[in-house]
This record gives structure tokens, sequence and C-alpha cells, in this order.
């Protein structure tokens, strides 16, 4: 049953309308120096966004804003399903780039996969035999069972994403944001990792992706959104990735601007 | 043997450091997790210009003054890294570094001023025999906020620890759970003053945590296991060093080294491999 999660819409049909990412005038600014400014776009689940653009345009900041990282300096609006971020915090998941987790760390996958679970926890302040079972669901749904009961340092770049990604299933978030997870992988490991994502936004997750290798964006993103520190473009893939927008997001960041 | 435990402040060193290993052991294994080993040998060392300072403010050095100079010194350097770490762009370790040095140096100065006080070497070394019921309260009361503050936050604790980020996405209190770690840390050090002393009392909190991470790969276990771990070591330490008529902080501090160099050699050596897609 879990095995084929991913292919059934959680949502139900024609419900993917009602579960959208909204981010309105969005400005940033650390100190005096702009990170985003004026950013909006709006998406809906059931899609894999990539985020564009050279370093220094804001792709994580953008990423970092929605799973609520930055508080201070933030000025326009990001609502989920309608409702602004602090309620709706554990159905959005945060997946940092795998060199930010400390490899040594004594934690099992099944350990990491269990951390998911605290949003729903918390309140009730009990582990119960549910949050067993929906760990366990996600690491069959990822096929993470033969390797639940090794520590992390023992996995690969493609394993410990995948169960950062379990991580976010147990969660039972809808919305999973990454930064840079192809990053570090050989090629077969991200052709693995491109079909698990698209898998993911099939069965209606909405999946934003920090990415820096042009060539693979028409291949793994059906949106993108094009970053230099406004929104050069955002729209389908086909439309929007296009050259002209690819020389406005691309052209040199004129140093810091300032506010 | 049994001679020994008939003496009250037998029986207090006893109960201090059962109380005292426990809190410490387990906090331990924040510190290790945090990457904060150095952290809390470099905060030890602003304990002596706390006490210094105490003692010139005071006009000499008794149980409360010394554990409040400490607690002053100790909470100084920790929470004035963390304040200045976000104020000035720069990283805890540089941070603290640049504060506990300046505040020993201060304090080496101020001691150029006191007369020479015998207690002082207690508290640099530490004499659990020599602790009295005051003391003892002072330990239980820290030990309880200590081991109340793991238990409450278990959850939060595993989160922030693994990656702070992951855990503000939750909705962790981040910046709350790291001034609350630091004051832990402060209040932990200051107690473990009397048992081993400033010079040593790191090692209270990072060997037990380092013995059982041979062995163990659950972050709460870990927790609670190296309590134990600290609270075992620490009684068997009291019990040998009245034997061998030895100071009993340093006798702690071996014996928990002694058992780190042990965990090495019987550790599981599997050989490990990165497993490929």
């Amino acid at each position: 049953m879990a095995a084929s999660a991913l292919n059934e819409d959680q949502y139900g049909e024609g419900s993917h309308a009602e579960h959208i990412l909204e981010v309105k005038d969005l400005h940033i600014h650390y100190g005096k120096i702009c990170a985003l400014e004026n950013v909006s776009f709006s998406v809906s689940c059931g899609h894999c966004v990539g985020l564009l653009g050279q370093n220094g345009a804001g792709k994580s900041t953008m990423l970092k804003s929605i799973a609520g990282l930055i508080k201070k300096d933030v000025s326009g609006s990001i609502t989920w399903r309608g409702k602004p971020l602090k309620e709706v915090r554990k159905e959005i998941a945060y997946l940092p780039q795998s060199s930010t987790t400390d490899p040594l760390f004594p934690i099992t996958v099944r350990g990491l996969v269990e951390l998911g679970r605290y949003p729903h926890v918390e309140k009730r302040g009990k582990w119960k035999s549910e949050d067993s079972e929906i760990v366990e669901e996600a690491l069959t749904t990822l096929k993470l069972n033969d390797l639940a009961d090794r520590r992390i340092h023992q996995l690969s770049g493609g394993q410990l994403q995948r169960a950062q990604i379990a991580r976010a299933l147990a969660q039972q978030a809808h919305v999973l944001l990454l930064d840079e997870p192809y990053s570090g992988l050989d090629e077969p490991s991200q052709e693995k990792l491109g079909k698990l994502l698209k898998e993911l936004a099939q069965s209606g997750h909405l999946l934003i992706v920090c990415h820096h290798d042009l060539k693979s964006v028409p291949e793994l993103f059906d949106h993108v959104l094009l970053l230099n520190r406004e929104a050069v473009a955002f729209g389908p893939t086909e439309e929007t990735f296009t050259e002209e927008n690819l020389n406005k997001s691309f052209t040199q960041l004129t140093g810091a601007k300032h506010v | 043997m049994f001679e020994l435990f008939e003496h009250s402040f037998n029986q207090r060193a006893l109960l201090a450091a059962l109380l005292i290993g426990f809190s410490n052991g387990a906090l331990g294994t924040l510190i290790v997790l945090r990457k904060s080993s150095l952290a809390v040998s470099a905060l030890s060392h602003s304990l002596l210009p706390g006490i210094a300072l105490s003692i010139m403010t005071f006009g000499g050095l008794t149980a409360m003054t010394g554990f409040f100079g400490a607690l002053f010194g100790a909470l100084f350097v920790g929470l004035g890294t963390v304040f200045i770490s976000r104020i000035a762009l720069l990283d805890d370790q540089t941070a603290m570094s640049v504060l506990y040095t300046s505040a020993f140096a201060g304090g080496l100065i101020m001691l150029e001023y006191l007369p020479h006080i015998v207690e002082l070497e207690d508290w640099l070394f530490g004499n659990i025999l020599g602790m009295r019921h005051s003391d003892l309260h002072i330990s239980f009361m820290v030990s309880f906020v200590i081991l109340m503050s793991l238990a409450i936050f278990r959850r939060e604790w595993i989160l922030f620890l693994f990656e702070p980020d992951i855990a503000a996405s939750m909705g962790v209190r981040v910046r709350g759970l790291n001034y609350l770690f630091m004051t832990l840390m402060v209040l932990g050090l200051v107690t473990s003053l009397q048992a081993v002393g400033a010079v040593l009392s790191a090692a209270l909190f990072i060997t037990p945590t380092a013995i059982l991470l041979q062995f163990m790969h659950s972050p709460r276990k870990l927790i609670w296991c190296s309590g134990i771990l600290g609270a075992l070591s620490a009684t068997v330490a009291v019990v040998l060093s009245n034997i061998f008529n030895v100071r009993t902080g340093a006798m702690i501090i071996l014996l928990l080294g002694i058992l780190f160099i042990l965990s090495l050699i019987i550790r599981p050596r599997k050989v490990v491999h990165r497993h490929s897609e």
C-alpha cells in the first residue's frame, strides 16, 4: 500500500487548486543589503518547481523564507492554502543541503525519519503506534527498509537525500523545499532522485528545488522561477526557460544592492 | 572499606558524586553533539575570574560567594558569547575565545591583589569530601533544573542538535534553546567545581558521552546512559580515592579517561563502507 502511495493523488481529483502557495510582494534585506525584492508568484500542488539563478540571486533566501526561517527584515506575505506560514508549519518540510548534515551524528535512518513526526507528536506529547506506522510507511515508500537501522554516516549521498525525503513524508508535509539536492550526486543517483521527485509531484506534493545545473532543468522541473534578486520570470518550463529570460537572470549582479 | 560510608562527609561526597555525575554526564551529550566540547573547556576558565571577583567583592570565599562568583564569570562569558556572535558577525568560538581569555587575564590580575586563600585551590582542583549540606542543596537544585530541562524538551533537543534549520522550520524555538543550552552548561560547570574543580570540570561532561558514542546510535539513549555512566564513575572514584588517599576530582577524571581508552579497545569495529545506490 505504501509503495503505491506516490501514484495516488493525495488530495483527490481537482483539489490541487485549493492547495496554493502564494508569495506576494516579498522583500528581504540582510541589514542594508537587499537579498530579494518584490517577488510574487503562486503555484499549486502537483508541481516540481526549479529555483534558478546565479550565486547570490536569492535562491536559498527564497527557500528559507518559505520554510519560515527568515523572520527579520521581511515584508510581504507568504501563504499556503490561504493561511500564514505559522499556522501550516507541519505541512511544509525543509531539506537543507546534505553538506550541512553532520555525518557523525549518532542517528539511524529510522531515527532520522522519526524526527519528521515532531510537529505531530509535539502537541499531544506522546508517541503513538500510528506514528511508528507512518514512519515505516515512509521508509517503505522510499525503499529504505533495508537501510533503516544503518547510521547515516554509512549512507551514500543519494541514500541520505532519500532518508531526508522520507522524513518529510513522515511529517506528512505537502510542500517539500529542497536546497540543491542534486549537488554531489553521481549521474545515476541524480536520475533516480529526479524520477522520485517527479513521482512525488504526481502524487500531489509541491516541490520547490534550488538548482544550479541549467542543462538538466527541462528534464527535472515542470515550472521554473528565475531569480536575480527579483523574480525575472515564473511559469511552465517550456515557456519560461528561454534564452531571453536566462540572459536577464544571469546578467552580472551589480554589487550589493542597498535599500 | 565500609567505614567509608559511616562518615557523614563521605556520604555527602557519594551523594554529590551521584547527582553531579548523572546530571553533568547527561548534559554532556548535548555538549558533545553540539560540538561544544572545546567551548565547555573555555567556559571552565571563566570560573576563575568570577571567583576572584567574588572574593574581592565579599572579602572572603564561602560556598555561596564561590558559587555566585563562578556563576557570574561563566554566565558573563557564556551568554556574552551568544550575544556577541549575534551582533558582531563572529562565530561562537571566536567570540568565546576573546571573552574567556580576556576574563581569565582579568582574573589573574585580580589574584595578584588577593591574599593566598587555601579554599581557592579546592575550587580549582575540587574537594568533594569538603562538601557541606548547603553545597549539596545547591547541587541538588542545579541537577534538578538540568534533568528537568533535558526531559521536558527531549524531542526539541534532538532536532536542535541534528540540524537547527530543520528544527526551526518545524517550529522549535532555536534561539531560546540556544540560551537555555548555554545556561545549563554554565550551571553544570559551577556545580562540578567542588567535585572535580574548574581545571578538570569539562571532562566530567564530555568523557561519558565520548565513551558511549563508540557503542550507541540513539541520541535519546546516549543522554540517559551518559548520565548513568557519569554517576557510576564519579561514585566509584570517590571510593577509590578514599582507598588510595588521592584527590577525588583527579580520580574521577582519570577513571573516565581509562574507561575511554578501554572503550576504544573493545568498541565494535565494523568496516564502514558507504553503500552505493
